[in-house]
């Protein structure tokens, strides 16, 4: 019977059910998508990542670009190495871009990582040695099919090629930049001396459980590979770290949102409280026991949970998982845990079923009368608001005051803050409502005394709360597409050239370079990876290895610059970024270790600098500092031309016979650039959905909480009150209301938004603050003028009538 | 019946529509496109023997012609060519370029010029129009076996259709003249053919079965010529002064010989125990060759590259001791030094000269490396070196002897003149030296007949005098007291016996002198020019001088002079 009654509740209040069940469904999604975020970008950059190595465990490869492997004799007999896979990779031209060339041995093409074909076959690589695979995106950009030819150069050779398959954008070709071509390595190799195989790259796959160390180490010990570098295929810690520098900002929104969406699902069972104690009282009166009228809250909610949380369930994974083929990639494959799938289900049911039984026993325990009347005005319920927004204040002054304040305290301080505001703000609404109760205008005069009047201001609180958090994103989304995109402005009058012998950091002219027409500067440097192992689990950094640097790059001095230069000019020295000052506590003459392709050396910090240039994650040093601790001389000329495209190809074209490989900047990190694009799209849209999915739940709200008013409109118009003047009066009620939150929630933003750019430390990323009023203004406003118009939007006229409805 | 007659209509509609649909899949429209592609180049070929030519001509076409049955001759070979093509693994798109090649002014050139003709660089032509190895080996292969499987059907179609053009009217008379000496060489060309068939078949067996080490057999002669050269091909040196290697460094160079020494070790292992069966299926296909009366360009030259790889079954073992030698001292360590004593060579200058006497010092070191001696050694090690190098050519000269028959030793006989005795003792006794020479003079006459004779029948010269002076000679050597003139017929039949004769003979003297308990054999094995060795030490310790200066010049009289003695060693 109880059980029935519970249905037959459900079925009275339709709107309420689906209400009710939406926001659960979106609660669940929210709090999957946030938990999730962070895992989809790691298997997007680790796919990206680890391409050209596939599924190897370690790479061998020469020290330096000319040198070349001839065979591989003793590595299969290695312990540990189950399969070896020599492959020569070099880069050529084909018609006027850069192409990667990759050759593999006969037999060995798939053995690293599948190729999935769209048309051709993979086996007629085996047929002839000018055989090749290339990708659907380079056939389509050059119109090419199988059976083609392309003709490939590279310094004064030309040799033809013929495609026998055209391959979609996986394994080996995703992420591909340059366009990426797969053949026989004797083939590739007749770019470089004839049909002779010769190799540059050698991936090894290791047994099942076997220490990559020890085989490191037994490899380094042979005579043959002794001056080679080796390391392991897959640094997962550094796709770790590049992950945490991309979702950081919002992971940490994210906080904000999983509070956002349990408060969602608690403010849309309270929009509907009163009428369940009212109905409490009803069942109350005619004799049902407490136990009885628990246990039909208890089915509805358990129902309405249930299905809200099946709903969210299929919604998360469904459309996060689109979401992420859609901005992210379309073939790589993302995990959908399951486990946070139903944590994330498990915690809105949670929070539903709570949200519904725990006021209904609290009301149960008053009389029927004091159900009735108006709540008691609690001290306690008064006195929280204040303790809240005491404390926020008091947690924000110690963040930016206190000594390593910044940091988890402002992680704390996000939720802080944002609970303060939604605790605070009908407190603001009153006060407001009480002074335009002396409008003179009518409408605006009985709109005041209804929001004064009202107890509960749910869904004020819930557009507070969802405007805040969705300024939160858009900022987050302005932030994370700042990081990255520093260097690209940097790096627009630049031009990489590589392939360059080491002596030529001794030629004045730059062997020439320097007087080509056009050159503005050309500085011979160390331009390559390196970790700082002492710091976290290892630091991946980007070394600028030339003293010259600071004159080619515009740095901010923060250590005296004439005593920065001369200190850069002594071999041993470097120069940090700030952000390393402020998160690691580095400091001018703390010895730090970096390590090159596995050496290590000690280094002395010489100077700080400031820059946005690879998010802060990159070391100056003199060439002479890595000659001589690593044996590494200059691998490259960053040249300074105005038009850094056509620069590039005329060093191609003047110094043909040297092969120098010559690109500008912008195209040499085009893929960094594409990709992390790729997650900025994912980041906005998760924005625009969760502002989309904020502005769904107050229109669900407002439809749910319809009948609590109902009374009162009724009686309005039974009084003689146009539907006009009562819709002006809601539209205005929604308009007092969309405007206090926008006010607070842009004044609290700025704080916020401090507080996200220190949480931003504990992930290792350093920014100063910065602040898109802008961006926050017009997600405030297209959110409050889309709250203000819901009772025109949802037809709040239609529904107003003279007689109360039974 | 009226529903009878619907449901029979239904399924006759039903049927029409099925057929429809099947015969307009679109996937069974796809159009081979390979043949009108090979149809391309050889249009192409033909027209590049004479631009006024072209498959698709019709007999009035072909008989108003200057020269027809050049013409038909020209197609029918191309036509071989093109079916040869057709059916190999090469890719269309590298066969429209061939044909851009061919329809080039290069590719003219070529085609008509003497390059074609010249087996050194046939090759690496090949290569150059952007073949790969495995092209080279497929066509050669497929071209050998072609003619020799279809060569005779060629013929016979050429007849016929010059026959059936010889009965035009509007034939003039150079045509016509034309026409009859075409028909009366295709007929000897016909009758060699028919004679040579008999063995065809055995000769088509043997090169099936060892196909794949044919293949691997041209790859290892060219990749060894990469190194030492062969009078053709780039070598190493020319590589480095001029070619892939031009500005490289001594790392690079050493990157480069060492692929194509792994190259050589690949192709050696890969041919493996098959050497033998090899030499003696290029041996009937150059029999083969030889007997019919036909010469074709590009097939001349192909049999050329074969009878320059003929040999090196035998030798293999031999030839690939030397690169391993070469490959011990010059990639030894990875300071490169032997590779920098080579490029010293060329850094004072180098004039594009084969006689350069900075060349020749190159070639002395390499030549000595080959041998396992490092020039800049102490005279101790060179001494130990110089002993080792003979140890183990001694021991792949019996092992080649054991594996070879009859005249298949005979390239030991002249690898026998670069090692150094070093004891009089050691000097082969005055019988056996005889013999030795004898083979060496006989060996000789007998290629040379086997060159006259084909020339001779295909009409390369019109009078058999130098046919007639070897056969002569070499009947001597037999003992045999028969002699020919201008009046002998020089028929197969006859060079089949002539060769028969010659081929006991020399098997019954080599067998005499490697007989295992001839202890000649050793001391002719170890029998060297005491000079030879000694003085390519001279020569590779020699310093290279500065191009065009007066010390230059007296470098080049020294070199020369050292060169000149290392010439009197071998021939005595």
């Amino acid at each position: 019977m109880t059980l029935k009654l519970a249905i037959k509740n459900i079925y009275a209040k339709p709107w309420r059910a689906v209400a009710t069940v939406f926001v659960v469904a979106v609660a669940v999604a929210l709090v999957f998508s946030m938990l999730s975020f962070s895992d989809a970008v790691f298997d997007y950059l680790f796919a990206v990542e680890t391409a050209s190595a596939g599924d190897s465990d370690l790479t061998l490869a020469t020290n330096s670009v000319s040198d070349r492997i001839l065979s591989v004799d003793g590595l299969e007999e290695v312990d540990g190495v189950k399969d070896v896979v020599p492959t020569l990779n070099m880069y050529a031209l084909y018609q006027g871009g850069y192409v990667s060339l990759r050759g593999f041995d006969k037999g060995d093409y798939e053995t690293l990582s599948d190729i999935e074909v769209v048309e051709g076959s993979v086996s007629d690589l085996d047929l002839n040695t000018d055989n090749v695979v290339i990708s659907q995106d380079m056939a389509e950009e050059y119109g090419l099919k199988v059976g083609d030819g392309i003709a490939v150069k590279s310094g004064t050779k030309t040799i033809n090629f013929y495609v026998v398959a055209i391959a979609k954008a996986t394994g080996y070709f995703l992420g591909e930049s340059p366009y990426l071509v797969i053949g026989n390595v004797k083939g590739v190799s007749r770019l470089i001396y004839g049909e002779y195989a010769v190799y540059n790259e050698v991936y090894l796959m290791a047994e099942d459980g076997a220490n990559l160390d020890t085989i490191i180490n037994t490899i380094l010990s042979m005579p043959k590979y002794k001056d080679m570098t080796i390391g392991e295929s897959q640094d997962a810690q550094y796709v770790t770290n590049q992950t945490n520098s991309m979702s950081a900002p919002v992971v940490i929104a994210g906080v904000g949102v999983l509070v956002l969406a349990l408060a969602f699902v608690v403010l849309i069972s309270l929009t509907s409280l009163g009428e369940r104690k009212k109905f409490v009282s009803k069942l109350t009166v005619v004799g049902a026991t407490k136990s009885q009228i628990a246990q039909i809250f208890l089915y509805e909610s358990l129902i309405l949970a249930f299905v809200g949380a099946v709903v969210g369930s299929i919604l998360a994974g469904g459309v996060f998982a689109l979401l992420l083929k859609v901005t992210l990639s379309s073939v790589v494959a993302f995990r959908i845990s399951t486990i946070k799938l139903f944590g994330s289900a498990v915690i809105g049911f949670v929070t539903a079923v709570a949200s519904v039984l725990i006021p209904i026993a609290i009301s149960m325990r008053n009389t029927i009368s004091a159900n009735e009347n108006e709540r008691r005005k609690s001290v306690v319920w008064k006195a929280l608001p204040i303790a809240l927004v005491l404390t926020a204040v008091a947690s924000v002054i110690v963040e930016f005051t206190a000594k390593g304040g910044r940091g988890s305290l402002s992680l704390v301080n996000v939720v802080l803050v944002l609970v303060a505001l939604v605790v605070s703000v009908p407190f603001v609404l009153r006060a407001l409502a009480k002074l335009l109760e002396k409008a003179p205008k009518a409408t605006i005069k009985l709109t005041a005394k209804s929001l004064s009047r009202e107890r509960r201001h749910t869904r004020l609180q819930i557009l507070t709360a969802g405007m805040t958090v969705a300024m939160l994103l858009f900022m987050a989304w302005g932030l994370t597409t700042d990081i990255f995109t520093g260097y690209l402005v940097e790096f627009e009058d630049k031009v990489l050239v590589t392939n360059v012998p080491s002596s030529i950091a001794s030629s004045p002219n730059i062997e020439g370079i320097l007087d080509v027409e056009g050159v503005e500067s050309a500085v011979p440097m160390v331009w390559r990876q390196g970790k700082m192992t002492e710091i976290g689990k290892g630091k991946t950094v980007n070394i600028i290895g030339s003293e010259k640097a600071l004159d080619l790059i515009d740095f901010a001095f923060v250590t005296n610059e004439t005593e920065l230069r001369q200190s850069l000019l002594i071999p041993g020295n470097i120069v940090i970024d700030k952000a390393y000052q402020e998160l690691y506590g580095l400091n001018v003459g703390d010895k730090v270790a970096l390590e090159i392709e596995g050496k290590t050396a000690t280094l002395t910090i010489a100077g700080i600098t400031r820059h946005k240039l690879f998010n802060g994650n990159y070391v100056i040093a003199s060439i002479g500092t890595f000659e001589d601790a690593y044996g590494i001389g200059a691998d490259t000329v960053l040249v300074v031309a105005d038009d850094a495209k056509l620069m590039a190809e005329k060093i191609r074209s003047q110094f043909v016979e040297r092969n120098y490989y010559a690109q500008d900047a912008l195209t040499v990190y085009q893929w960094d650039a594409e990709s992390l694009g790729n997650v900025f799209d994912l980041v906005g849209t998760l924005a625009i959905v969760m502002a989309v999915l904020v502005f769904m739940v107050l229109v669900a709200s407002a439809v749910a909480s319809r009948p609590n008013g109902e009374k009162g409109r009724t009686a309005m118009l039974s009084a003689g009150m146009a539907k006009n003047t009562l819709l002006l009066a809601e539209v205005y009620e929604y308009a007092i209301t969309a405007i206090t939150a926008f006010v607070l929630s842009f004044a609290v933003s700025v704080l916020m938004t401090a507080s996200l750019i220190g949480a931003l430390r504990l992930f290792g990323l350093y920014f100063e603050f910065m602040y898109g009023a802008d961006i926050v203004a017009i997600v405030g406003a297209v959110l409050s003028v889309g709250y203000a118009l819901i009772p025109l939007i949802t037809g709040f006229k239609k529904k107003y009538t003279l007689l109360r409805q039974k | 019946m009226k529903k009878a007659s619907m449901i029979l209509l239904i399924a006759l509609l039903v049927s029409a529509l099925a057929l429809t649909a099947v015969a307009c899949n679109p996937d069974d429209d796809t159009v081979d496109t390979r043949p009108l592609t090979v149809s391309a180049l050889v249009d192409a070929l033909l027209s590049s023997q004479n631009s006024g030519w072209t498959m698709g001509m019709t007999e009035d076409q072909i008989a108003s012609l200057d020269r027809p049955a050049d013409y038909v001759v020209a197609r029918e070979w191309i036509a071989l060519a093109g079916d040869v093509v057709l059916k190999s693994g090469l890719q269309e798109a590298k066969i429209k370029s061939i044909t851009d090649y061919v329809l080039s002014d290069k590719g003219k050139a070529f085609l008509r010029g003497e390059s074609i003709k010249d087996a050194n660089h046939f090759i690496s032509t090949f290569l150059e129009i952007g073949l790969t190895s495995a092209d080279v080996e497929e066509l050669v292969y497929d071209g050998i076996y072609a003619f020799v499987k279809n060569g005779k059907g060629v013929v016979e179609s050429i007849i016929t259709t010059i026959q059936n053009i010889k009965g035009h009217s509007s034939l003039n008379a150079v045509a016509r003249q034309n026409i009859d000496e075409t028909t009366s060489a295709m007929q000897t060309a016909k009758a060699s053919f028919e004679y040579a068939s008999k063995d065809a078949e055995n000769t088509l067996k043997q090169l099936e079965q060892c196909k794949t080490s044919i293949q691997n057999l041209v790859l290892f002669g060219y990749d060894t010529a990469m190194i030492f050269g062969d009078g053709g091909n780039d070598d190493l040196i020319d590589s480095i002064t001029s070619g892939t290697l031009d500005n490289a460094s001594a790392s690079e160079v050493a990157t480069y010989l060492g692929s194509v020494v792994a190259s050589v070790k690949r192709a050696f292992d890969e041919i493996g125990s098959d050497a033998v069966m090899v030499q003696t299926a290029l041996a009937s296909v150059l029999d083969f060759y030889t007997k019919v009366a036909v010469s074709v360009p590009m097939v001349d030259t192909m049999m050329m590259v074969l009878d320059n790889y003929k040999t090196l079954p035998t030798v293999l073992p031999l030839l690939y001791d030397f690169v391993l030698n070469v490959e011990d001292i010059a990639l030894d360590g990875t300071d490169h030094t032997f590779i920098e004593s080579v490029m010293d060579c060329f850094r004072e200058g180098y004039r594009g000269d084969s006689d350069d006497a900075n060349v020749l010092i190159a070639y002395a070191r390499i030549a000595l490396a080959s041998l396992g001696i490092d020039y800049t050694a102490s005279a101790d090690a060179i001494l130990e070196a110089q002993k080792g190098a003979k140890d183990v050519i001694v021991g792949a000269m019996n092992e080649i002897v054991a594996a070879s028959e009859g005249r298949g030793k005979m390239p030991i006989i002249y690898l026998a003149f670069i090692l150094n005795a070093e004891n009089e003792s050691e000097q082969i006794n005055g019988v056996a030296l005889d013999i030795f020479a004898n083979l060496l003079v006989a060996d000789n006459y007998y290629k040379q007949m086997q060159r006259h004779f084909r020339e001779y029948r295909v009409g390369v010269v019109a009078k058999p005098d130098a046919l007639i002076s070897s056969a002569n000679f070499l009947l001597a050597y037999c003992g045999s007291k028969d002699v020919v003139n201008v009046n002998s017929t020089f028929s197969e039949q006859w060079y089949d016996s002539l060769c028969a004769m010659v081929e006991d003979k020399i098997a019954s003297e080599m067998d005499a002198l490697y007989a295992p308990s001839n202890q000649e054999m050793s001391k002719l094995a170890t029998t060297l020019s005491t000079t030879t060795v000694s003085t390519l030490l001279e020569i590779a310790n020699l310093a290279p001088q500065k191009m065009g200066t007066a010390e230059y010049e007296a470098l080049a009289t020294i070199v020369e002079n050292l060169y000149t003695q290392i010439g009197e060693a071998i021939l005595g």
